[in-house]
């Protein structure tokens, strides 16, 4: 008896124990219901809705990079009311110029460009590198562009607009992929990527490599080689760090216009290392501290074609360049009560530059920022947000850039916007060299060394946006009123003196207004389809004392992707850019207007561990010859099949 | 540091420890119903996560009021009890576990006793509950009851339906544990014209390609209690990457709110503390033992933050409450295991 009664309350222990199959630990309990867990909020990139942003803004996220069809960093923001994208292929090779309301050159476009937070415009003059990006396009997750300056919030540099690429978590693929493309115009792409984790650590490696010729007739090919690893390692309930390291490795093909100059073949490298570490409490409570590094080194050693004068021994000429950036920032936010939400930061960065060219030795560029935001929900309809960016640099001193903007909603999902914002652009460290000018428009005077004013731009928007979230559909109207004023010039580049007279004298020359309007609407009627279209008017006026500003854009762009999804399997996508003539800034040549049509099929084949995808695309299908910087840099059609493999995890 | 066994002194018994004739005595007394007998409950607390205090200390006070004082609530830790005597915890009128552990703990103590108490557990989620305690179901034999911790499925369906009137795909990732909530989610979700899209994991490993396969036809997560499938590990991926995705996600705790849930339907420990006070003293009144049930008073809170970045519009949390309410005239509490898809009538914030 005594044994039967041990027995059962052995097994009733075990029973309570164990309850059968499950052991103690994966016993459902109240533990589950108790828990607390760590929060995803300030690492989610959760976007903000835009009935609520101070600017106007475009979200490119990643059902829209693949109807677009692009293989290019550069070409996505075709997509984006306003911009402008054309290519240029003289000094470092085929480089993308991605500009936003014009007033861009061939070497810049006073835009902010950010990967994961981290600046990656060129420490030289100021450019991005669209070629040199060390992953590729599928590791992007979505593309916030701000259109409109942005100091307060998006920090140096954030002049006409910001790009910020935020690429994929390591937590948000897992397995194994690779892709090929194969076409015309001998591309070559191919990539490779990997992501795992154990515990709380996760990573994904990628590796790849790009190659096309670039325009026909022009010697102007590209190959990348690139590579990025990234780890996201969430220690505890409210820290996570994120670490990457990555670069790139290419050739490009150059043919200059000069006398003197050589086609040849120049080399791109670029390296970078970010950490980031982040303490998130709650949705409204957190801080981080990141640290970047960013190295970019131009290669060209080249012997002129021309002997010098007095039969003298020709002599190596030095073309090159390098940038070495490092910054490190502090940002935290927080709340006060349920209306008041705050945000504050500091950063500090070194760029150090070596141009051999230049002959002089530059001095390396400090810029100290501090900002400052505030987002008061005012009333229930009534939001104003509040910033200001104090930034002092050692080329020309220290200014505030405010911004202040009202949301009001009169009504749940219609909202206008008022922004009142200054920004600022610093001088790049070329730009501040040598024997350059100072002096009010119309009365350039050549001055010192470091003389240059930062450019300022004054912004004056009013937008509009409605939403009907029965039909998945947004629109947004942004009317807009900017002055730029201090207008950086480089002096010569207008008489095509530019080759023979670098280094180049800059002066604060010129002024712009710029007026127009621009919209977008997205609309996703079904899970499966998808139309984006987007059209901008734009007129700038300028006196036009150095440079052809007033030209420098498109007055008109319009553009309109439609994708499909069929029975599951294939994918279609349309895309229509259409854009008005125009003559970019700089050493450049008219842009008579055009319309193109890219499209993309593709069909995915799903088998149990993983998917293949196969997609053609065409960009610009019916082969129109529209130019771009230059007469001889004729668009043609490119075709290009792509094969995808994905094994998952 | 919690003492191990805590003794009422407030009700004003003059028994100690050692006073074991005394007990038996009181016990005697509430056995032949005297109404001014002093009742004594013994609560057992599970050792671990937190929130048994409260509960604890919501149940006294909710059982004092109720019966004017006339109660004792003794507490013990869950390690302890076996080193009760048996006299002594045979003397309970009511023993109250709280936690899953305690509820172990009282159910392996009963079988060691002639006689044993009633006993109505507390924070304990429906299945374990029905694991230990099977006979349970069966009103006849019923001596254990519960209040679970979890919310029925129709009422977290009916919140989806109220909060997310457009959200008609919800993605679900079914665990070991959860995978017995796939019949009743399936035939609730019919009857309210949503859609549902499963997947299974075995192992907390298996979490992300379990979500990547149900986020390309899902608009909205419903996450559910599952030690392998929602874990600490498992859900900063979840919510991540649903948000990457622009997919909300629709928790069960104030724990995955806080984390980032759009919306989270819950119990909290003084809500648990109240309802089992009012089923404790029904007990004590000598009312049958009532069926196990899900929760009459819970919880319907939204993430503001969240909310704002998908740019969605909720009811305010008062109309969600107030709209998941089941009026009293709306029936009575099912008993045992109908009453785990049907939601128990109340429902307070």
């Amino acid at each position: 008896m005594a044994r039967a009664r041990i027995a059962w309350i052995a097994c009733a222990l075990c029973c309570a124990a164990g309850s059968g199959a499950p052991s103690l630990a994966q016993e459902l309990s109240e533990r589950e219901f108790v828990a607390e867990f760590p929060t995803v909020l300030s690492a989610s990139g959760l976007r903000q809705d835009a009935r609520e942003t101070p600017q106007a803004i475009t979200v490119i996220d990643q059902a829209m990079i693949k109807a677009s069809g692009a293989r290019e960093f550069a070409e996505l923001f075709r997509l984006v009311p306003g911009f402008t994208v054309s290519y240029v292929t003289y000094v470092k090779g085929l480089q993308p110029i991605v500009s936003y309301h014009g007033l861009g050159r061939e070497f810049f476009s006073r835009l902010q460009v950010l990967i994961d937070g981290r600046s990656i415009n060129n420490g030289t003059l100021g450019g991005v590198d669209w070629s040199d990006f060390p992953f590729a396009i599928e590791d992007i997750d979505h593309i916030e562009v701000i259109r409109g300056p942005s100091n307060a919030t998006h920090g140096i540099g954030a002049f006409l607009a910001t790009i910020n690429f935020i690429t994929k978590h390591a937590l948000q693929e897992r397995g194994a992929e690779a892709r090929v493309d194969v076409g015309n115009d001998a591309i070559r792409d191919g990539s490779a990527r990997f992501g795992d984790g154990f515990g709380q650590f996760d990573y994904r490696l990628v590796a790849g490599h790009r190659a096309d010729d670039g325009f026909e007739n022009v010697a102007d090919g590209r190959t990348r080689n690139y590579a990025t690893a990234r780890a996201d390692w969430q220690i505890g309930p409210v820290d996570n760090l994120l670490l990457q390291v990555g670069g790139t490795d290419g050739k490009n093909d150059v043919s200059f216009r000069g006398a003197n100059d050589p086609e040849r073949t120049v080399g791109l490298n670029t390296a970078y290392a970010q950490v980031k570490w982040n303490r998130s409490f709650d949705a409204d409570n957190g801080l981080y501290v990141q640290l970047y590094y960013y190295h970019f080194r131009l290669t060209d050693l080249f012997l002129p074609l021309l002997p010098p004068p007095g039969g003298a021994e020709p002599m190596l000429i030095d073309g090159g360049s390098t940038a070495r950036r490092t910054d490190l920032e502090i940002q935290q936010n927080f709340s006060t009560g349920p209306n008041l939400r705050w945000v504050w930061g500091a950063s500090v960065r070194e760029d150090l530059t070596d141009v051999p060219l230049l002959a002089t030795s530059i001095n390396p560029l400090h810029v100290e920022r501090l900002f400052g935001h505030l987002e008061w929900r005012a009333t229930d309809s009534l939001l104003a947000n509040i910033g200001a960016m104090v930034e002092n640099n050692s080329l020309s001193g220290t200014d505030v850039a405010p911004q202040v903007a009202l949301n009001y909603s009169f009504t749940t999902n219609q909202t206008i916007r008022f922004n009142l914002s200054r920004a600022l652009r610093t001088p790049t460290v070329i730009e501040n060299q040598g024997k350059f000018a100072v002096g009010p428009p119309g009365s350039p005077r050549y001055g010192p060394a470091g003389d240059l004013l930062p450019e300022t731009i004054l912004s004056r928007e009013i937008s509009y946006v409605a939403q009907w979230p029965e039909q998945h559909a947004t629109l947004d109207l942004k009317l807009f009123d900017d002055d730029v004023n201090q207008l950086i010039d480089l002096i010569g580049v207008r008489n095509d003196s530019a080759a023979q007279a670098f280094p180049k004298n800059a002066v604060n020359g010129d002024a712009a207004r710029e007026r127009g309007i621009e919209g977008q609407y997205v609309w996703r009627p079904t899970a499966d389809t998808m139309l984006l279209a987007s059209a901008a008017y734009l007129h700038i006026v300028s006196a036009d004392l150095l440079d052809n500003y007033s030209t420098s854009a498109p007055r008109t762009t319009a553009h309109l992707l439609v994708s499909h999804r069929f029975a599951d399997t294939w994918d279609a996508s349309v895309n229509i850019q259409q854009q008005s003539g125009f003559r970019a800034a700089g050493y450049s040549e008219p842009q008579r207007a055009f319309c193109r049509v890219d499209a993309r099929v593709a069909r995915q084949f799903e088998f149990a561990s993983g998917e293949v995808e196969i997609a053609l695309t065409a960009q610009n299908l019916f082969d129109n010859h529209y130019t771009e910087y230059r007469r001889d840099d004729v668009a043609e059609r490119v075709l290009w099949l792509t094969v995808g493999v994905r094994l998952q995890r | 540091m919690r003492a191990p066994y805590r003794f009422d002194n407030s009700a004003g018994a003059a028994a100690t420890r050692r006073c074991h004739l005394l007990r038996v005595l009181a016990a005697f007394a509430i056995l032949i119903g005297s109404a001014n007998a002093v009742a004594q409950v013994l609560v057992v607390l599970s050792d671990g996560a937190g929130g048994y205090d409260a509960v604890a200390d919501e149940l006294r006070t909710g059982l004092k009021q109720a019966r004017e004082g006339r109660v004792r609530v003794d507490s013990v830790d869950a390690t302890h009890l076996m080193r009760v005597a048996d006299p002594v915890f045979n003397a309970y009128e009511l023993v109250v576990p709280v936690g899953l552990a305690a509820a172990q703990a009282v159910i392996a103590r009963e079988a060691s006793s002639v006689m044993p108490p009633s006993t109505l557990c507390l924070l304990i989620p429906r299945q374990s509950f029905e694991r230990l305690a099977p006979a349970a179901a069966n009103e006849r034999t019923r001596r254990v009851s519960a209040l679970f911790i979890d919310q029925p499925v129709s009422r977290q369906l009916d919140l989806l339906r109220i909060a997310l009137p457009d959200r008609h795909r919800i993605g679900v990732i079914l665990g070991p544990s959860s995978q017995e909530l796939e019949g009743v989610l399936r035939a609730q979700a019919q009857s309210r014209e949503l859609g549902l899209n499963f997947a299974k994991v075995g192992a907390s490993s298996g979490v992300y390609a379990a979500l990547q396969s149900v986020m390309p036809e899902s608009d909205l997560l419903l996450l559910l209690p599952d030690p392998i499938a929602t874990t600490a590990e498992t859900v900063y991926g979840l919510l991540l990457t649903s948000y990457r995705a622009q997919i909300p996600v629709v928790g069960y705790s104030e724990g995955l709110l806080n984390a980032g849930a759009l919306l989270s339907l819950y119990s909290t420990a003084r809500q648990q503390g109240r309802q089992g006070a009012e089923i404790a003293s029904s007990i004590l009144a000598h009312e049958p033992l009532p069926g196990p049930q899900h929760p009459k008073y819970f919880t319907v809170r939204v993430n503001a933050s969240v909310a704002r970045s998908l740019g969605m519009h909720l009811p305010a949390e008062a109309a969600l409450n107030a709209a998941l309410e089941v009026k009293p005239d709306q029936g009575e509490t099912k008993t045992g295991r109908d009453s785990k898809d049907g939601a128990t009538p109340g429902g307070m914030p």
